[in-house]
């Protein structure tokens, strides 16, 4: 069955392929998996979310603060339109009540919720100023002069920081930011420097209410700067004045409120959302190298090999000096076989011996992959080569000349990478920034899409049934090239 | 069967015409056989059908009473081929491929093949893909004669050799054929399987049209003489004679007679009384014995 002349001067020709291809895998692999989890691109990733995050949050501070600053400014309107204004005033306290109620049925906040509540605590605080409603009122300056722009400003910057900070109103924060993968440590790691030099926590403790008040601070005097430019223009004695006065100010409002997420279109938001909660090591090692990347020069290799192993020597001749020396069709094919996929089997030992020596050295914390997946996928990687060999070693077979057996078996084969690329941007494991859905259509024409590295990722069993059909795929292949080998003319 | 190459009705149809069609041969023990055609004419057809690389359409071929398609790995055993198309593997050297080929035959001893590089005056180490026609030709005999099987399969061995190199080739092929090794050599030279062959099969358009023994052309019992004459009356003279005049060339006085062996005695003394210029023997050569055949045929046909 087996030739071991022939195995010897198989190695001997293509020896040289097989170590520089080999090598070139191997390092590409180990780059690859160094880079992307080395950290750097984790890092870059989580840059690229506290970014985001700590805009939409500042945003969110400043238009609360330019919210409560009106509810200030309107309460000490109806405040100063007493003579003496005493915060046991029946009547201003109806009056202030009747304000907090058409705050919060213009915003849909239920009574009891915790919005009425802040509504609430917020207009009754600016004239009852001590009086305890469950909230932290130490930062408040004492009320001197009731019309006083300071201390409106003071007001409501010192009530949202003391807000914000507040135990309660952090969980709340860190539920609604969990869906951007952000917990409480990264929370507490969104820093600034502050007066001292130290690099603090923007949005907790001391040093976030000290943070929190400024920005607010920092905010309302815009505002108010850029309210006064613009009623500037206004004619105070036309009768829609306050109309105009009100459109202004909610322009102002939405304008500073505007965050970097809710001012890209909604689906350049999601997929930034996305972005963050990818899993980079598993697409550039899984998906990028294990299906596209790594697949190109052992493809390249399969296609010289198989076609060097039968249609290259019947082309040439050379065959006849094997045959002449009674070896058999039979053994001839079983060991040119037995090369081509002992050697892919080969080098695929050495992607899996680098590939975990390269995982040793990993910061595993970072990376979701365990050593099974890793092992499964070098598993899949080897099952991939074996049915595009089969393909390449059947065209071999099949055909008398090197230009057939290369142009369609490698071309077949180079297409399927090269749909397999294409299918790659239209495939799942892209955001869905720099997806084009389209394009998953190449992922049908592909045989290479039965490598299904999703499922081995995702702890699914469906890559499973995929690699037994690339098995079959390769085992058919070559069955119907040896069978064919054994019966053709050869031209010799 | 007594042959050691045994043809029968061989067919390997490969439409349009083309291929070869209901060939038979048998060639003895010991025999060397010239198989000459033009090219196309289906020589290598055969030789592909008897070592059992292409399976015929239609007839059988037996080497060693084994038939050719069924038994290719048993007879490639008995059989050394030089393919007509020299086409070595991927290989660095020379001497590598022999190293190789002498692997594939399970040969240890490698004294035998030192001897015929040395007799062929062959530098193996030369590097296998730069070897000029010549070295290819004889790195490939060396090859085929390495496990000194029986049988030697020859195809065109000398296309592309210089005069003085296929001379040294077809003295080795001779030597080999002395050693009492049955030969089949195909060629397009006429001259070359002439000298050597025991036997000449002619295939022209996958037909064999004739198998010529060379003995007999060689000893061919008539011979043609060309005779020119130092004047007209002469000529004129001796055309009136009892001789067969096979060409007559008025404007040089010149005859081509065919005669007899045993009456060239007779012409000589004829000849005594004529004024002649030269005699000359005409060479009777395989090439026109085949172009009678070949033209036989043709009058058949029509």
């Amino acid at each position: 069955m087996f030739s071991k002349a022939l195995f010897k001067q198989s190695c001997k020709a293509n020896g040289i392929m097989w170590i520089t291809i080999t090598i070139a895998v191997c390092i590409m692999l180990a780059c690859l998996m160094m880079i992307s989890g080395g950290g750097n691109l984790g890092e870059m990733r989580t840059g690229i979310t506290n970014t985001m995050v700590q805009d939409t949050m500042d945003k969110q501070i400043q238009s609360r603060a330019l919210n409560y600053y009106n509810i200030t400014d309107n309460t000490l309107e109806i405040i100063n339109s007493y003579d003496s204004p005493n915060p046991t005033n029946v009547f201003l306290l109806t009056d202030l009540k009747k304000y907090i109620d058409e705050i919060c049925q213009s915003n849909n906040y239920q009574e009891g919720t915790d919005e009425y509540n802040e509504v609430l605590a917020l207009v009754y605080g600016t004239i009852i100023d001590g009086i305890d409603i469950g909230l932290d009122y130490t930062y408040l300056t004492k009320p001197i002069d009731m019309k006083d722009e300071v201390y409106m400003r003071e007001y409501a910057s010192s009530f949202l920081s003391s807000n914000m900070v507040s135990e309660q109103n952090v969980d709340k924060v860190l539920n609604q930011l969990s869906q951007y993968s952000i917990d409480e440590e990264d929370y507490k790691n969104l820093t600034y420097t502050n007066e001292q030099g130290q690099e603090v926590s923007r949005y907790t403790g001391e040093s976030g209410k000290v943070y929190i008040k400024d920005l607010s601070t920092d905010s309302i005097v815009t505002y108010l700067a850029r309210l006064e430019y613009e009623l500037e223009s206004l004619d105070p004695s036309d009768p829609s004045f306050t109309e105009q006065e009100n459109a202004i100010k909610n322009a102002l409002i939405a304008e500073v409120g505007e965050s970097f997420l809710s001012s890209l279109p909604q689906s350049v938001g999601e997929s930034l959302q996305e972005l963050g909660t990818m899993d980079l090591f598993n697409l550039i090692t899984g998906s990028i190298f294990f299906k596209v990347a790594g697949l190109l020069l052992p493809i390249i290799y399969i296609i010289m090999v198989a076609n060097n192993l039968i249609a290259g020597q019947v082309d040439s001749g050379s065959m006849a000096y094997i045959l002449s020396t009674s070896t058999k069709r039979k053994q001839v094919v079983y060991t040119q076989a037995t090369y081509l996929v002992g050697s892919l089997f080969l080098m695929c030992l050495c992607t899996t011996a680098v590939s975990f020596l390269c995982f040793m050295f990993l910061d595993t914390s970072m990376i979701t992959m365990t050593y099974g997946e890793l092992a499964l996928l070098n598993i899949g990687f080897f099952i991939t080569l074996f049915a595009i060999s089969g393909i390449s070693f059947l065209t071999s077979c099949w055909f008398n000349r090197t230009k057939h057996s290369m142009g369609i078996g490698g071309g077949l084969n180079m297409f399927f990478l090269v749909a397999t690329i294409l299918g790659l941007f239209g495939s799942k494991v892209l955001p869905s920034v720099v997806r084009i859905d389209s394009l998953n259509f190449f992922n049908y024409c592909s045989i290479i899409t039965l490598f299904d590295e999703m499922s081995i990722l995702g702890g699914t069993t469906t890559f499973i049934w995929k690699l037994a059909i690339l098995v079959v795929v390769g085992i058919v292949c070559y069955v119907i090239g040896a069978e064919k080998f054994k019966r053709k003319d050869l031209p010799l | 069967m007594d042959g050691v190459i045994v043809i029968q009705d061989l067919t390997k149809d490969y439409g349009k015409g083309r291929g070869i069609f209901h060939l038979n041969l048998e060639i003895k023990k010991g025999e060397m056989v010239g198989f000459v055609g033009t090219n196309g004419s289906g020589k290598t057809t055969t030789i592909r059908c008897l070592l059992g690389y292409i399976k015929p359409t239609g007839g059988k071929c037996y080497v060693l009473n084994m038939e050719s398609w069924e038994n290719a790995s048993k007879i490639a055993k008995h059989i050394g081929y030089v393919p007509g198309e020299i086409g070595f593997p991927d290989l660095p050297t020379g001497t590598a491929f022999l190293k190789g080929q002498a692997e594939f035959f399970h040969i240890k001893d490698m004294s035998y093949v030192d001897e015929m590089i040395k007799k062929l005056q062959l530098d193996p180490r030369a590097n296998l893909k730069r070897m000029s026609k010549g070295m290819k030709q004889k790195t490939a005999l060396v090859a085929a004669l390495m496990n000194n099987a029986d049988i030697l399969i020859l195809d065109e061995p000398t296309t592309g050799l210089d005069p003085l190199m296929r001379i040294a080739f077809i003295d080795m092929i001779k030597e080999e054929h002395k050693k009492g090794k049955t030969i089949l050599m195909s060629s397009h030279m006429f001259n070359e399987v002439e000298d050597t062959c025991d036997r000449v099969v002619l295939i022209s358009d996958g037909h064999i049209i004739d198998v010529a023994d060379m003995d007999k052309i060689k000893n061919r019992k008539i011979k043609d003489f060309k005779i020119e004459f130092n004047n007209k009356e002469d000529y004129e003279k001796f055309k009136k004679q009892k001789y067969k005049i096979i060409r007559d060339q008025k404007q040089y006085n010149q005859v081509t007679i065919s005669i007899m062996d045993e009456d060239i005695d007779e012409l000589f003394k004829d000849l005594k009384d004529y004024d002649l210029k030269f005699i000359s023997e005409v060479k009777y050569t395989l090439e026109k014995y085949f172009r009678e055949k070949i033209k036989e045929k043709e009058k058949q046909n029509v």
